[in-house]
C-alpha cells in the first residue's frame, strides 16, 4: 500500500517509537502534583482524533522528531519499544506522510496506552526537560 | 458528608480525620495549581479547569481513603489533562492505575499489577472495588 509517496511498511515488535512532549504540558503536570524527576506521568500523552502521532526511528532521529515541532526548543522527546503497547492488545501502525515518512499511530483504550507509556517511555538523553526547564 | 468530626470517641476516629485531613491537603495543593492554569494553557485548546472536577476528586479519596491505607492512597498524582479534564495516577512498586476525571462526570480508569490482573472500566469506580485491588496488588 501506499501513503502519499511512502509505501506503508510494518512495524516490528522491537521497533523504537519517539514522541513530542510539549514543555507547558509537562511542567504544568509536573508542579501540580510535583511528580519526581525523571518520571513521565501519563498526562503528556495527548491523542488526536483517537490516535497518538509518533515516529519510528527506521525513518527519523529524535532531533527530526523534535524539529518538526512549531517550536522545537519547547519540546522534549521520548522513546519507547512498539512491543509493551501491543502487549495489551493495542495497536501501531506506520501512518506514513507526504513530508514524514517515520510518521505513525498508535491507537486503542486511550487511558490504558496512556498509563502503559508513562511507564515504558524514557527521556531521550540531552532532549529531556533539563532542555526546556532551564 | 461532614469532613471533619469534632467530637472524636476512639482512636479509629482519629485515624480518620488525620487521613481524611491529609487527603484534602494534598487535594487542596493541586486544586490551587490545576484552578490556577487558564484556558488554552497546554496550547491545544483545553478549557480552564472546574471547582467541580475537583470535588468529585475529592469525594472520591475521601471514600477511598475510608477503606485503604493512607500510604498506598497518598502517593497519587493529580495532574491537569486535557479536554478539562484531570487523572489520578499511581505509579507504586506493585501496581500502576489511572483513573481519568472528565469536567462532564464522567471517569475511565485503567490498572495493571505486577501479577498481571489488569482492571477498567468507563463509569466511576465503586472505591471499595479500587481499595480491593490495591490491597491484592501489595500482597
Amino acid at each position: 500500500m501506499q501513503a502519499g509517496n511512502y509505501g506503508i511498511e510494518e512495524i516490528p515488535d522491537t521497533a523504537r517509537l519517539y514522541y513530542r512532549v510539549h514543555k507547558n504540558i509537562y511542567m504544568a503536570t509536573v508542579k501540580a502534583a510535583e511528580i519526581p524527576q525523571g518520571k513521565l506521568p501519563s498526562s503528556v500523552f495527548r491523542f488526536q482524533r483517537g490516535d497518538l502521532s509518533v515516529d519510528w526511528s527506521k525513518y527519523a532521529k529524535p532531533e527530526e522528531t523534535r524539529n518538526r515541532a512549531k517550536v522545537p526548543e519547547d519540546n522534549g522527546i521520548v522513546d519507547f519499544i512498539a512491543s509493551p503497547i501491543r502487549a495489551e492488545g493495542h495497536k501501531i501502525e506506520h501512518t506514513p506522510e507526504p513530508d514524514n515518512r517515520a510518521h505513525s499511530s498508535v491507537s486503542g483504550d486511550e487511558t490504558a496506552i496512556r498509563l502503559i507509556l508513562s511507564k515504558e517511555a524514557k527521556w531521550v538523553p540531552g532532549l529531556g526537560p533539563k532542555t526546556f526547564e532551564s | 458528608m461532614g469532613q471533619i468530626h469534632v467530637a472524636r470517641n476512639t482512636d479509629s476516629e482519629d485515624i480518620k480525620l488525620t487521613s481524611r485531613q491529609a487527603i484534602d491537603k494534598i487535594v487542596g495543593d493541586a486544586e490551587e495549581r490545576i484552578l490556577a492554569l487558564e484556558e488554552d494553557w497546554d496550547g491545544e485548546g483545553s478549557p480552564a479547569f472546574k471547582k467541580q472536577t475537583l470535588d468529585a476528586i475529592r469525594d472520591f479519596l475521601f471514600e477511598l481513603v475510608e477503606e485503604s491505607e493512607l500510604s498506598v492512597v497518598k502517593q497519587v498524582w493529580i495532574v491537569p489533562f486535557s479536554g478539562g479534564s484531570i487523572d489520578l495516577q499511581w505509579q507504586t512498586e506493585h501496581f500502576d492505575l489511572l483513573i481519568n476525571f472528565c469536567d462532564d462526570g464522567n471517569v475511565t480508569y485503567y490498572g495493571k499489577d505486577t501479577y498481571g490482573h489488569s482492571i477498567r472500566g468507563d463509569s466511576r469506580p465503586k472505591p471499595g472495588y479500587i481499595s480491593c485491588w490495591m490491597s491484592h496488588a501489595s500482597r
